[in-house]
C-alpha cells in the first residue's frame, strides 16, 4: 500500500484551502475584534481539519487493518514425487529429495519425517499433505529400488501402487515490496517471547491508549541530549502503524499522525489483535529480495525451527533483532548479534520474564543458526511463475491474497540442471563471464520443470532463460525444413538441394551470401542431410524456394511471433529469441507436432483452500503429425550423424534424441535444443555485453544439455509412427528408390504418397548393412 | 507377464499395425510400438467394464476408474485432475486421452476435445483404437 503522508497532506490542504483562501469575509468592529474573528475562524478551520483528518485516518484504519493484518504472499509449491511400481526413480535422488523435504535421517523410520537408507531399499515415514485434488495420509512405507526403478512400495497394511511425497516449498511471490510472512496465532506464541517482547520495546504496552508519555519522554530527553532524533520512543502500536501505513522518514508531521492512527487502533481493536498483527509484522531481515517478516518466519528462516519450538537464546536473538535487523543480523554480524542477545536476556531477567539462571543458560548458547545460506528459493522459476499467475489470476492481490500455487517443478531435475550447468560453464569460462539460460520441459503436456536463469542459479537478477533477446542461428533451421516438408508434393527429406554458393539481394539492396561453416560447398545433398549437418547454403536456397512468409507462418504455428526478422537470413536464425521463445518453438516437434501451452501452473488454490484454477492440458495441433515425424527423423539424424554427434560422449549410443545446435556469428551465441521421450531441454551460452564466446552450439550449450540429460533419468526417444507414413529406401546420392544393401540405400519416412517414383537399377539383398534408422524399427 | 498374455500383446499389435498403415511398420518388432510404460511397468488386471488396456501401470488403471466415476458424479475438475495425474505416469496411455476427450466432450470444449482423442490416436492399441476412432468420427 502506498504511503500515507502524501494522501494525508493532500487531504489537508484540500480542505483548507477554501477558508485559508477565503476573501469575502465580513468587517466589523475594531482592529481587535477584527484579529479575534480571524483567529477564531482560523482555529475552527483547524480543528475542523483536525477532525476531518481524524474521521479519514479512522476511515483507513478501520477499513484496511483487518486486511493488513491477513495479507499474505502467494505460496510456491513444487511438484509432489509420485512414487508408484515402475516408476523412473534412483535411489540417491530419492535422498535427495528426501533432505530437501527436511526429512531426518534416523532409526527405522518410526515418525512422520524419518527415513533410513538401506542398500536397495529406503524406509520412509512420510508426512501427509492436503493437496487440491486429495488427502494424502501420513504413512511409513518402504521403497524398493532396482536398476533406476521402482519395485515395490510397502507399508504396514500391504502393498501400495501409488503414493506421493508432500511438495517442496521452493518460495513466495509477495507483494510489491518482496514481504513474505507465516501467520501466527498469538496462542501459539511461546509466553517468554511475549514477556521478553514486551520488556525490550513496550514496558507500558498493556496499559497505554497507543502511545507512552514516559517513552516519549525518554526519546525526547535522549533526542535533546543528542541534538539530533536518534529515538523514537515509539509503543508497540506505533511501530506497527509506521509498519503498516507510513514511510520510516523521521519528520514531525509522520509522528502525529503516527500518534493519531495508534490511538484509533487502540480504540478498535483489542489488545491481543494489536500484539498478533505485530508477532506477524515485524520486519526481521532480508533474504535477497524476501523481506523477512513475523518471528514465525523469522524463525524458520534464521533456525530452521517453528517458533513455538524455539529456545530461549533464540527468541531472545529475535526479539533483540527488531531494533535493527542489518545491525544485528547474526550471520554477518555475529558477535554484534550475541552481545545484543545477552543484553536481551539480563532484561528480560530483571523484568522477571525468566529466572537468572534461566537467563545464564541462555547467554552461555551459541547462536544456533541453520546451517547453509541458501534458502531453497528458486528465483528464475518463480519469475516464470509469477508471470503465468498475473495472466491467469488476474487481480492485483495475488501477492498478499494468502494463494498456494502447486507447480511442475521438479527439484531433482534443477538439481540435475543447475549442477551440469555450474561443471560446464566452470571448465569453459573460469573468469566467470560467460552467461546462461536454460527451460526444461515435459514434452508430452508442456509444464516447465526446471529452469536456469543465469551463471549462477540461485542469485536474483536479470533471467535470460525468459527475458534474453538473441539471434538463434541455426536452432531456427528446423522451420525451414518444416515449411518445404509441409509441402510433400515439393518436398521430401530425399529431395536434393544445391549446396553451392549464392548471393541473393536483399530488400535494402544489400547483397546477402551466405557461407557454410567449414567454408565449403557440397554439391547437392538430400534434405535431410542439409539440415542434419546444418548446410548454411542448402538451408538459406530451400529458404529462398519456399519463401520468406511460408517461414514466418510456420514459425506463427509454433508460436514464435515476437522478435522474428523479416530478412533473408532469418532462415539462418536472425531476429532476437529466448530461450523459452525456442523451448516453445521445439514443444511441437518433440512430440506430435500438437502444441500445448508452456505451463509453471497446475493449480491455484485460495486462502480458505477452494481450487481456483486447475490447468489442464490441451494438445492443440500446430503441426501436421506426419510431417513433424519426417522433421523428427531429420533432427535425430542431426544427432547421429551431424552436428550434434557429441550427445553421445554423454549419452549410451543406443538412447535416442533428437536436436539441433546454433551457432551465431563469432560464437556470440552457442545454442542446443534437444529432447528425448519426455523431456525437452533449450540452452544458451554467451555474454550480456553480446562479445564472441569462440563457443560452436557442440562445443557449448550442447554439452550443459549432455550433462543434464546424463543425470536426468529420462526416457530415449521413441514416437509411433503416425497414420499416413510410409517408410522407403532411397538412394541418397540420387534420391531414387533402391533396394535394401545397395549404395548410398538409407530408408526413409515420406507422407504417404510422397515418395520418389524413379528407381535405381539396383534390386537390393536382405543382408544390407543397417542404419540407425532401420535398426530402431527392424529390432 | 504370461506367455499367452505376450502372445495376445503380438497379435493386438500386428492387426493394429497393419491397419494403421504402411506394409514397412508393419514388419517392426511389437516393441517399437509399445509405449515405453509398458514395457517397464507390471500389467494388471483391466477394470470389468473393459474400458481400459491390460498393459497399463496399476495405479494409472485406478486413476482412470477413479476420473471415470467422478465425471458421472459430475466433478469433471476432479475427473481432469486425476487424468492429468495418470498421464503424468503413463504419459503414452491412450486410454487417458481418451477419457480426457470425453472429459472436454462433456465440458463443452469440443477443439480440446478432438486434440487429446487425436493424441490418443498416436498411442492406441485394439478396441482403444476404435473407440478412439468413432470419438472423431473417423
Amino acid at each position: 500500500m502506498r504511503k500515507l503522508e502524501a494522501n494525508v497532506s493532500a487531504q489537508v490542504q484540500r480542505r483548507a484551502s477554501p477558508s485559508l483562501g477565503n476573501k469575502g469575509l465580513a468587517v466589523h468592529g475594531g482592529p481587535m475584534a477584527k484579529v479575534s474573528k480571524l483567529l477564531v475562524k482560523l482555529t475552527l478551520t483547524l480543528v475542523c481539519c483536525a477532525l476531518a483528518l481524524v474521521f479519514y485516518l479512522d476511515g483507513i484504519v478501520t477499513s484496511t487493518f483487518q486486511a493488513k493484518r491477513y495479507a499474505l504472499p502467494a505460496i510456491v509449491y513444487a511438484r509432489p514425487l509420485e512414487l508408484y511400481v515402475g516408476a523412473r526413480q534412483k535411489i540417491a535422488s530419492l535422498v535427495t529429495e528426501l533432505e530437501l523435504l527436511g526429512y531426518r535421517r534416523g532409526q527405522n523410520a518410526r515418525f512422520p519425517g524419518e527415513y533410513e537408507l538401506h542398500d536397495a531399499s529406503i524406509q520412509v515415514y512420510t508426512r501427509g499433505f492436503e493437496f487440491p485434488d486429495g488427502n494424502e495420509a501420513s504413512i511409513p512405507v518402504t521403497v524398493r529400488f532396482s536398476d533406476g526403478l521402482v519395485t515395490a512400495l510397502q507399508s504396514s497394511a500391504g502393498e501400495l501402487d501409488l503414493l506421493r511425497l508432500e511438495p517442496l516449498l521452493i518460495g513466495g511471490i509477495y507483494p510489491k515490496h518482496g514481504e513474505d510472512r507465516l501467520l501466527l496465532p498469538l496462542s501459539d506464541a511461546p509466553p517468554t517471547l511475549l514477556a521478553g517482547l514486551k520488556l525490550i520495546e513496550d514496558r507500558d504496552f498493556d496499559s497505554h491508549l497507543g502511545f507512552s508519555l514516559s517513552g516519549i519522554s525518554r526519546a525526547a530527553l535522549g533526542n535533546l541530549r543528542s541534538g539530533r532524533v536518534v529515538a523514537g520512543g515509539s509503543t508497540i502500536t506505533q511501530q506497527l502503524v509506521k509498519n503498516y501505513y507510513l514511510s520510516p522518514e523521521r519528520t514531525l508531521r509522520r509522528k502525529l499522525i503516527e500518534l493519531a492512527m495508534a490511538v484509533l487502533i487502540e480504540l478498535h481493536f483489542s489488545k491481543e489483535e494489536i500484539l498478533e498483527s505485530y508477532l506477524n509484522e515485524i520486519y526481521l531481515g532480508q533474504d535477497g529480495p524476501r523481506a523477512i517478516h513475523g518471528f514465525a518466519l523469522a524463525s524458520l528462516h534464521y533456525f530452521d525451527t517453528p517458533l513455538e519450538d524455539l529456545g530461549l537464546h533464540q527468541q531472545a536473538l529475535l526479539i533483540g533483532m527488531i531494533r535493527g535487523p542489518s545491525l544485528y543480523n547474526p550471520r554477518r554480524n555475529p558477535d554484534r548479534a550475541l552481545e545484543r542477545r545477552n543484553l536481551v536476556l539480563r532484561v528480560m531477567a530483571a523484568g522477571g520474564a525468566i529466572n537468572e539462571e534461566q537467563a545464564l543458560v541462555a547467554q552461555a548458547m551459541p547462536l544456533s543458526l541453520r546451517r547453509g545460506t541458501r534458502s531453497g528459493s528458486f528465483p528464475a522459476y518463480l519469475d516464470l511463475v509469477r508471470h503465468q499467475l498475473l495472466q491467469q489470476y488476474e487481480k492485483s492481490d495475488y501477492g498478499s491474497a494468502g494463494l498456494t500455487v502447486f507447480t511442475p517443478f521438479d527439484p531433482q531435475l534443477q538439481q540435475a540442471l543447475e549442477s551440469g550447468t555450474e561443471r560446464v560453464l566452470d571448465a569453459l569460462n573460469p573468469a566467470g563471464d560467460m552467461q546462461t539460460g536454460s527451460v526444461v520441459t515435459r514434452t508430452n503436456n508442456g509444464e516447465v520443470v526446471a529452469l536456469v536463469g543465469g551463471r549462477i542459479p540461485g542469485a536474483i537478477g536479470f533471467n535470460r532463460a525468459l527475458n534474453a533477446r538473441r539471434p538463434a542461428g541455426s536452432l531456427l533451421k528446423p522451420v525451414v525444413y518444416l515449411t518445404a516438408l509441409l509441402q510433400p508434393q515439393d518436398f521430401t527429406l530425399a529431395t536434393l538441394i544445391d549446396d553451392s554458393a549464392f548471393t541473393v539481394e536483399m530488400d535494402n539492396g544489400k547483397p546477402w551470401s551466405p557461407r557454410n561453416f567449414d567454408r565449403e560447398s557440397h554439391g547437392s545433398v538430400p534434405l535431410h542431410t542439409a539440415l542434419a549437418r546444418s548446410y548454411n547454403q542448402a538451408t538459406a536456397r530451400l529458404a529462398q524456394a519456399v519463401g520468406l512468409d511460408g517461414i514466418i507462418a510456420t514459425l506463427s504455428s509454433l508460436g514464435v511471433t515476437e522478435g522474428v526478422a523479416r530478412v533473408p537470413s532469418l532462415a539462418l536464425g536472425a531476429g532476437e529469441y529466448s530461450p523459452l521463445a525456442m523451448t516453445r518453438m521445439y514443444l511441437p516437434l518433440a512430440k506430435d507436432g500438437s502444441s500445448p501451452p508452456l505451463r509453471a501452473i497446475r493449480f491455484i488454490v485460495s486462502r480458505d483452500g477452494m481450487t481456483i484454477r486447475a490447468n489442464t492440458t490441451n494438445y492443440e495441433r500446430a503441426i501436421d503429425p506426419r510431417t513433424n515425424y519426417l522433421l523428427q527423423y531429420a533432427l535425430r539424424e542431426a544427432v547421429k550423424e551431424g552436428t550434434g554427434k557429441a550427445v553421445y560422449r554423454y549419452l549410451p549410443a543406443d538412447f535416442h534424441v533428437a536436436g539441433k545446435t546454433g551457432t551465431t556469428n563469432d560464437g556470440r551465441d552457442s545454442w542446443f535444443a534437444g529432447f528425448s521421450n519426455d523431456l525437452l531441454s533449450v540452452v544458451w551460452i554467451g555474454r550480456d555485453n553480446n562479445k564472441p564466446t569462440g563457443l560452436t552450439g557442440a562445443s557449448g550449450a550442447l554439452r550443459i544439455w549432455g550433462e543434464f540429460m546424463a543425470a536426468a533419468n529420462s526416457r530415449p526417444l521413441a514416437n509411433p509412427v503416425p497414420e499416413g507414413v510410409e517408410l522407403h529406401r532411397v538412394d541418397d546420392s540420387t534420391g531414387e528408390l533402391t533396394g535394401e544393401g545397395c549404395s548410398n540405400a538409407r530408408l526413409l519416412p515420406f507422407v504417404q504418397g510422397s515418395h520418389p517414383v524413379a528407381s535405381t537399377a539396383c534390386r537390393g539383398r536382405g543382408d544390407g548393412v543397417r542404419n540407425w534408422f532401420e535398426r530402431l524399427f527392424r529390432g | 507377464m504370461t506367455p499367452t498374455r505376450w502372445a495376445a500383446f503380438l497379435v493386438i499389435g500386428l492387426l493394429t499395425a497393419c491397419a494403421m498403415g504402411p506394409q514397412p511398420v508393419s514388419t517392426e518388432s511389437p516393441d517399437a510400438r509399445k509405449p515405453p510404460d509398458a514395457q517397464s511397468t507390471p500389467a494388471v488386471t483391466a477394470p470389468s467394464d473393459g474400458s481400459v488396456s491390460e498393459q497399463l501401470p496399476a495405479p494409472t488403471v485406478r486413476l482412470i476408474a477413479s476420473a471415470v466415476e467422478l465425471r458421472r458424479a459430475g466433478d469433471l475438475e476432479a475427473s481432469f485432475a486425476r487424468l492429468e495425474r495418470a498421464l503424468r505416469i503413463s504419459p503414452q496411455a491412450a486410454e487417458v486421452y481418451l477419457e480426457l476427450a470425453r472429459n472436454y466432450q462433456v465440458r463443452g470444449d469440443s477443439q480440446p476435445a478432438r486434440s487429446a482423442a487425436e493424441r490418443g490416436l498416436a498411442y492406441c492399441a485394439g478396441s482403444v483404437c476404435l473407440e478412439l476412432r468413432r470419438f472423431l468420427g473417423k
